[in-house]
């Protein structure tokens, strides 16, 4: 009886494993999920031998081996049928619709409260810094990103719009830098806008304070960080000397366009498939109800 | 053992891989761009007005506001303009206003342009482009039609001809 107990919180455990810490790649891993319901299976077995014994009261046991099961299906389907874990990045004011969550994201507008928002057909959840959030069979938790706010305008000192055609927000100043680029062994955050009054589009790569360190060329100024500028005009074409360094809050004049960014922390949510809650609960009284029933009640 | 119990389990079981298969499945519904407010509150920024004064969108709260985000490089809201301003000037009377929303150039250029185009509907700047990003704009023109409490009732992405500018507000203006 000890031993069939014994597994079935070995397995409960390890379910509960994946509620506490979400989306490791071993719950995917097709040998842990086998071992799973390999570990199902033997307390399976064993209860029902221990119900042919008459150590316990069948119905009793069967609620054990049910729970367990209940258990092992959350935690099974979490390894196997859940999506990868994502990184939901949004531009400032931005929403964006996540299907899995059935819901969308509301990111803030930069200096106010770094809290994102989840709004599920009304139910509104707020993700902020540190520790996560349960939503439907998801974890939700914060992450902080550097994001870069850029400001064009003409030679004559003219706002212009920036627009991001491949972003998160067609029309945002700020550039999310979701993909990186390989510079010199460096992997840097890296985006692109266009520019389209002025018939340009602008490549970035962000520089933080360490790597901004180990360039030579870098101009004085700036709060640590740089950005690197690359204008070309709308057709991708290069324009000559249209590539520039420029200090984090410093201007720089490139390819008719003069240039400003400035790196700031902003929030993205990590999302991670955790098992079923409510499968998970009814699972873990059973398991718990069947086992007191065990301990209690002799055949 | 009652047969009958296990069978119950198993059914039970049954159950559960239908919950935690369906709990997983992407809801592939919603909709994207300005579409995705209606029924919102619409959010409001304090910018400013051609002529420098403050303005915003909460302002207008009471009226129905057609609002339309646009940009003087921008061909389709070139085009639509002078339907804007039709509508502007035939329901003005009904309690409609049309306000543009300049994106992320200066009020110079947007006066020069709103001028050329003999534009009398208020226009803000709005340099930041906050109001496109809020709305979530997938291009410009982009056009909100908002209610007199200040609610999001539909939103369309590129430009509108006039009939199609009447359809988004006539119930609207029916209703008040």
């Amino acid at each position: 009886m000890i031993g069939l107990l014994a597994g079935c919180a070995v397995i409960a455990l390890a379910v509960l494993l994946e509620l506490v810490v979400p989306g490791q790649p071993i719950y995917q891993y097709g040998w842990y999920n086998a071992l799973l319901a390999t570990a199902f299976v033997v307390c399976a077995v064993r209860a029902r031998g221990l119900a042919r014994s008459g150590a316990a009261p069948a119905l009793a046991l069967l609620t054990v081996a049910v729970g367990t099961g209940a258990l092992t299906i959350a935690g099974v389907a979490n390894g196997l049928f859940a999506p990868d874990p994502q990184v939901v990045i949004g531009s400032p004011g931005a929403s964006v619709r996540v299907d899995d969550l059935r819901g969308s994201l509301y990111f803030p507008l930069t200096g106010t409260d770094p809290v994102v928002r989840l709004d599920r057909g009304g139910s509104v959840t707020e993700i902020g810094a540190g520790g996560f959030h349960i939503a439907a069979a998801f974890a939700l938790s914060q992450v902080s990103r550097q994001v870069l706010a850029v400001d064009v305008t003409d030679a004559r000192g003219a706002h212009l719009t920036v627009t991001q055609p491949n972003g998160s927000a067609f029309l945002s100043p700020v550039l999310t830098m979701p993909t990186q680029q390989n510079i010199a062994g460096m992997m840097l955050p890296f985006d692109t806008f266009a520019v389209p009054a002025a018939h340009r589009v602008v490549k970035v790569v962000l520089f933080d304070r360490r790597h901004a360190e180990m360039l030579k060329t870098l101009p004085p100024g700036g709060s640590g960080g740089a950005a690197l500028f690359s204008v070309s005009d709308e057709n991708d074409r290069a324009i000559p000397h249209a590539i520039g360094l420029a200090p984090d809050g410093a201007t720089v004049a490139l390819g008719g366009l003069r240039l400003k960014g400035v790196a700031i922390p902003y929030p993205a949510v990590r999302i991670a498939a955790v098992p079923v809650p409510l499968v998970l609960g009814l699972g873990v009284l059973l398991l718990l109800g069947g086992a007191i029933w065990c301990r209690l009640r002799k055949p | 053992m009652n047969r009958r119990w296990v069978w119950l389990a198993v059914l039970f079981a049954a159950a559960l891989v239908a919950v935690v298969v369906a709990a997983y499945l992407p809801s592939g519904s919603g909709a994207n761009g300005p579409a995705a407010l209606v029924g919102k509150a619409a959010p409001s920024f304090p910018v400013v007005d051609l002529a420098g004064k403050p303005g915003a969108l909460a302002d207008y709260r009471g009226k129905i506001v057609v609002l339309n985000l646009w940009a003087s490089w921008c061909p389709p809201c070139r085009a639509e303009m002078p339907d804007l301003e039709r509508l502007s000037r035939a329901y003005l009377s009904r309690g409609v206003v049309v306000l543009g929303v300049d994106q992320g150039e200066g009020a110079g250029r947007a006066r020069d342009f709103a001028t050329s185009l003999g534009i009398t509907y208020p226009v803000l700047i709005d340099d930041a482009q906050q109001y496109g990003r809020v709305y979530a704009a997938l291009g410009l023109p982009t056009t909100i039609v908002i209610d007199a409490k200040g609610v999001v009732r539909s939103g369309f992405d590129g430009a509108l001809t006039y009939a199609q500018m009447r359809a988004a507000v006539d119930p609207l203006v029916a209703a008040t």
